[in-house]
């Protein structure tokens, strides 16, 4: 897929479907200004756009759109099995847009979404309130970047600096029976004047994925060179932001090895492992419902191909392999960080 | 192919004249015009949603389609004046003879509205229609009032949900001409010539570079496969894995392996893998046949080697 030619597809963004019922929502206004050429399509629900049938998901990709709608139903979940919770009890997870502007190959939304274009969900606000009313009963682990890349559309969304708000404003009311709140925010992005602009909130973290160069030029697309990140990731913690670094997933190619150890040099040069939070390791898994929907959208590429196994429902490298490629890095990881600083995502227990 | 769809013959006739589609005369219920060189056909279907909803099953059904298969819905529409300006409708000046890209298509009838994809670029102005079931008179008042529906048409909303079952969002698009304004009385087939005449020029242009994304959208066989009935052999194999000779390379390979079928998928997906990431399994696979690896005697010795012929691969 990737000989289609530009030119032949609309910018991204070029049209944005809004929500009838959010049209005069504050955020819809604010996202709706950065783009002002975009042709604006009035609708009466997300699905009738996301949910169509037949959707070519990545045919879409190549010239995205984005759809501002309220979150409705269900607004908080409950952490998946195949997703670690760092020790956490009370893991949660909240999904206030769906999909992303990055590309990876692997990327398990592709299996998930009927859809490539990008839904944001402009009620902030019922989100927040009902996190509220979680934390009145139990603390939460709340991971809110989870089926997207928040921080890579911080520039569109601006959500990015209202969950480290609503996460400042929940600290400080700790002491007036308010139970903690943990956020965690995955990305791959690399902003470094996000650093400069922002002042780090204790229960924020920001968990950055790295992969070795020749993976993310492999089947990470669009996504910041391993330099970039790394460069992130050091103002990051330069600036006292705790940081947690994500191996995860570990991507097979025949020399794994020597590219995560090139990797790790890199890193072990860059970053100053005494000051992050900690490290998490996985390799590759996925549900088979997904990888089934991902091997019909992307035949071409090999990461997907891959022949893996199965088990129970989850795809994942064969046994050998899981334990020959997550050992080598957690074994090198070791001589830097303490054991219990190391997550492994099998067990979902330190090492 | 691209199949496009008008009502009426008065709207063929130009896209008949230039590109120089002959009649196929084995279809008796709608006029059928082909250009098999050029990947173009159109079918005539007459006026309103039953008729429009026939031809389009009839003619996908009769030529099958796939991924670099694209519906085009084209034609003359009336113009529905709104009271006033709506926040969205600015910068798309209204007037007979302009052509519109429908980004939204809602049946008045049922209420349902239908969203094509709109992933190409292209020339035109963009507006949103209404297929309604008689001809459009300003006193239908649920037409009239609206604000935010620019065009009104017959067909549009059928020609859609019957090619929902032949074509994805991103293989419809719905190009209409205004004729009129709410008195299609006075409209004639000499006008309506002249209205689609008039815009040839950037439908060709339209219909060119979709010719290119299709060809280019589609690099292999393998998503024609997808859309339609699959065997286990040929599901989602990326061009190179089709080669007949690979194919019978792979036979051969399972039958010296004694794969069971279970077996025989995993065989494939690891070639597959070794294709697309580039590992030399010809080699691998001649060696284990020089060593005397291969053949095995029987399924044991065969499970065996394919053990090691994982191994080996990854
Ligand atoms: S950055 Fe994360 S969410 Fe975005 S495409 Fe890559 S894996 Fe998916």
């Amino acid at each position: 897929m990737k000989s289609l030619r530009k030119d032949y597809y609309n910018p991204f963004f070029s049209h944005i479907y809004v929500e009838e019922a959010v049209q005069d929502h504050l955020r819809t206004k604010r996202i709706l200004q950065r783009f002002p050429d975009a042709n604006v399509i009035l609708i009466g629900h997300y699905k009738d756009v996301f949910c169509r049938k037949g959707q070519n998901y990545i045919l879409q990709q190549q010239s995205q759109n984005l759809i501002l709608a309220a979150k409705q139903g269900r607004l908080i979940y409950e952490g998946a099995p195949v997703c670690q919770n760092f020790g956490n009890e009370n893991f949660y997870y909240t999904s206030c847009i769906m999909n992303c502007i990055y590309d990876c190959e692997y990327c398990y939304l592709k299996g998930m979404y009927p859809s490539g274009n990008i839904v944001i969900f402009v009620n902030l606000e019922d989100i927040f309130a009902k996190i509220r009313h979680h934390l009145k009963e139990h603390p939460m682990y709340l991971c809110i970047s989870y089926d997207t890349d928040l921080m890579a559309l911080e520039q569109i969304t601006g959500y990015t600096e209202e969950w480290i708000t609503f996460a400042k404003e929940q600290s400080g009311l700790m002491y007036s029976g308010t139970m903690p709140l943990k956020i965690e925010i995955r990305t791959k992005a690399a902003d470094i004047l996000f650093w400069q602009r922002h002042t780090p909130i204790p229960g924020v973290i920001y968990a950055i994925t790295l992969s070795p160069q020749a993976v993310i030029d492999a089947c990470e697309h669009k996504t910041p060179s391993l330099h970039q990140r790394l460069a992130s990731v050091k103002e990051a913690i330069r600036r006292g932001f705790p940081v947690r670094l994500c191996f995860d997933p570990m991507i097979y190619c025949k020399n794994w090895e020597q590219q995560y150890g090139e990797m790790l040099r890199q890193v072990f040069t860059e970053i100053d492992m005494d000051k992050l939070e900690n490290v998490s390791v996985g390799t590759f898994r996925v549900s088979q419902d997904y990888l089934k929907k991902m091997r019909k959208n992307q035949p071409q590429s090999a990461v997907i191909q891959f022949p893996y196994q199965n088990d129970n429902g989850v795809y994942h490298y064969s046994r050998e392999l899981t334990h020959q490629m997550e050992g080598f890095l957690v074994d090198s990881l070791t001589k830097k960080l303490p054991k219990d600083k190391i997550f492994l995502w099998e067990n979902e227990e330190k090492t | 192919m691209i199949y496009i769809v008008t009502a009426l013959y008065a709207e063929a006739h130009p896209f008949i004249t230039r590109f120089q589609m002959k009649k196929d005369s084995s279809h008796t219920r709608f006029q059928v015009f082909l250009n098999r060189e050029a990947n173009l056909c159109l079918i005539i279907s007459g006026t309103g949603s039953v008729p429009s909803a026939a031809a389009v099953s009839s003619i996908c059904t009769e030529y099958g389609t796939g991924p670099r298969d694209f519906l085009l819905n084209t034609g003359i529409c009336a113009q529905i004046l709104s009271e006033r300006e709506t926040p969205y409708s600015a910068g798309n000046p209204c007037r007979t003879g302009q052509i519109f890209l429908c980004s939204k298509i809602r049946e008045q009838v049922t209420g349902r509205t239908f969203y094509p994809d709109l992933l190409y670029r292209h020339r035109f102005a963009e507006a949103q229609i209404i297929t309604g079931a008689r001809p459009y008179e300003k006193s239908i008042p649920a037409v009239t009032r609206t604000d935010e529906f620019l065009l009104y048409d017959m067909e549009a909303a059928a020609v859609y949900q019957a090619g929902s079952y032949y074509f994805g969002p991103h293989q419809m698009s719905f190009l209409k001409i205004i004729s009129d304004n709410g008195n299609p009385e006075h409209v004639t087939s000499e006008q309506i010539e002249h209205l689609i005449h008039r815009n040839m020029d950037s439908i060709a242009d339209y219909i060119a570079s979709l010719q290119t994304i299709l060809q280019e959208a589609c690099p292999d066989e393998l998503l024609a496969k997808t859309h339609r009935e699959e065997t286990l052999h040929t599901e989602h194999q990326p061009e190179s894995f089709q080669k007949e000779s690979l194919l019978k390379e792979l036979e051969q390979l399972c039958d010296d392996l004694h794969c069971s079928r279970t077996m025989a998928q995993s065989l494939r997906q690891h070639i597959r893998y070794c294709i697309l990431s580039g590992v030399d399994y010809a080699s691998v696979l001649k060696a284990m046949y020089q060593e005397g690896k291969l053949p095995c005697r029987d399924k044991r010795e065969g499970k065996q080697c394919f053990e090691e012929l994982k191994k080996r691969l990854l």
